[in-house]
């Protein structure tokens, strides 16, 4: 159960309307939505945020049913890893790798995915996804795009590559949406350029 | 390896600025109390982060006190103590010998009079500060082991030593007062993302100086360097590869960050990663500094 206020989990203040709270949460739910959290060592952690968000919402407007279908992506599963347990392809020493991953023994998923014989789309899956958790970038990103046009219908595997492939750009939008690239003004040049030394300010 | 990490002071509010100035000068104050005075010289802003992200982790208030110093001798200044700074002024001596024991034993031969003077003073900074950290301090040493194996590796590739050199930050950023356990691996990743990114940037950095001196850069495979390209040349084909790590690695830093839980400076911290990092890396990747002395050459 929640334990923090929620007004405070869904940074709201106390007299905001339904419309604010229902603003706030989207808001919220967006930013730490598991999609963004596929293939990171932390997507446990945007989980258990997203819960805290979701039950916050829901004391806050006291009628769960309205709450957005997309916060309840991957929810009651009880895995680390949002979608890992699931797949009708899964076999017991997939199952095996992929807890490996999420226990984040990397080594251990490595020598489990040495012993499969088949190279199958799931098997570049995880290779994908351990590759990259190792900071193999480029090598993971072509192995789960491999995965996704081995089994064009897999969702998680379609989700994953989107992912990894929009990290950079999502840092761009939000970075910009701070302010970067405004920046061009003069008093740019009226900074003082020696700030720890100085005695003006 | 240093001051690639600084807040887009411009955008900052005055209240944010002088908790920069003042976490600065509290660290600075912090070597030079735990280690003595001669260190202060080696101080960055670099060091300011790690001590400015994982004060921000603890409930912990920082002291707030006016004091002199030798910069600053006639007016007192806002000083910002707290715990974290003391990690980071540990942090900063191991790094800071590590780093020093590299340039000696592989770089030209420019700085050496001042590194050999400082050298055994801060082999015994580090030694004192590896006692504080034995735990940070194993890891960090691991860490630069495998990176230095790799180094020596024909062709490495750029992800294997960047994951390496992220296995030294991410030590030194899974500081071991962060009192909850998600909050700490959301630190350490952030760390690991970050020394990704500092790696590659310094690689990148040092691109033409490597190429003449052949000393090792992951950009720089073995046929790039027999290539008859100049360095311009390189540049502008590796640059969307380098461009993608580098801009895949903030995204990563900013995806651990919004899952800390941060207690101050919010604010300051958004415009150091969101502003100030990309900044460096804009800047960084257009190589205006050697753009310029490639064109001093060819006049």
């Amino acid at each position: 159960m929640l334990n923090r206020d929620p007004y405070e989990v869904l940074s709201v203040p106390r007299n905001a309307t339904q419309e604010e709270i229902r603003s706030a949460y989207r808001a919220l739910v967006k930013k730490y939505h598991p999609d963004k959290y596929q293939g990171n060592p932390l997507a446990d952690l945007a989980q258990e945020k997203l819960q805290e968000i979701n039950e916050a919402y829901e004391i806050l407007t006291k009628n769960p049913s309205q709450a957005d279908p997309s916060a309840s992506y991957g929810y009651g599963t009880g895995s680390g890893y949002s979608g890992y347990t699931s797949g009708s392809t899964a076999s017991p020493l997939y199952n095996q790798i992929r807890s490996a991953i999420n226990r984040n023994d990397l080594g251990q998923a490595q020598s489990l995915l040495d012993k499969c014989t088949i190279q199958d789309a799931e098997w570049n899956f995880l290779t994908g996804i351990l590759a990259y958790r190792q900071g193999k970038i480029s090598e993971g990103i072509s192995h789960v795009q491999k995965a996704m046009e081995m089994d064009p219908n897999n969702q998680e595997y379609r989700a994953a590559y989107a992912q990894l492939n929009s990290i950079g750009s999502m840092y761009r939008t939000n970075s910009a949406g701070y302010g970067y690239g405004n920046e061009m003004n003069p008093s740019d040049m009226l900074l003082c350029s020696t700030l720890p030394f100085c005695l003006c300010c | 390896m240093l001051g690639y990490v600084k807040a887009y002071v411009p955008e900052l509010k005055v209240r944010e600025f002088q908790v920069y100035n003042g976490t600065y000068c509290g660290l600075c104050k912090t070597v030079g109390d735990r280690y003595g005075q001669v260190f202060r010289l080696g101080l960055s802003y670099d060091m300011t982060f790690l001590a400015l992200l994982l004060g921000a982790l603890l409930e912990e208030e920082p002291q707030l006190t006016a004091e002199h110093c030798v910069a600053h001798h006639i007016r007192k200044k806002p000083i910002l103590r707290c715990s974290a700074q003391e990690y980071a002024a540990d942090m900063m001596m191991i790094l800071g010998w590590e780093n020093l024991r590299d340039d000696l034993e592989d770089r030209d031969h420019g700085h050496r009079a001042r590194d050999l003077t400082l050298a055994p003073l801060l082999r015994r900074a580090a030694s004192k500060a590896a006692d504080l950290r034995p735990e940070a301090s194993k890891m960090i040493a691991s860490a630069l082991a495998d990176l230095q194996a790799l180094e020596k590796q024909e062709d490495p590739g750029t992800d294997l030593p960047a994951a390496a050199f992220g296995g030294v930050t991410e030590a030194a950023f899974g500081w071991e007062d962060i009192p909850d356990a998600g909050q700490k691996r959301a630190a350490s990743a952030f760390g690991r993302s970050f020394g990704q990114w500092l790696y590659l940037l310094d690689a990148w950095d040092d691109l033409e100086d490597d190429l003449r001196s052949g000393a090792f850069n992951p950009f720089l495979t073995r046929v790039l360097r027999a290539s008859p390209d100049g360095v311009t040349t390189l540049r502008q084909r590796l640059r969307p590869q380098a461009e993608a790590l580098l801009y895949h690695h903030l995204g990563e830093m900013a995806l651990a960050f919004d899952l800390m839980t941060i207690h101050r400076d919010e604010e300051l911290l958004r415009n150091i990663i969101l502003l100030g990092l990309r900044r460096k890396t804009d800047g960084t990747l257009d190589g205006k500094k050697d753009n310029s002395h490639a064109e001093q050459r060819s006049l």
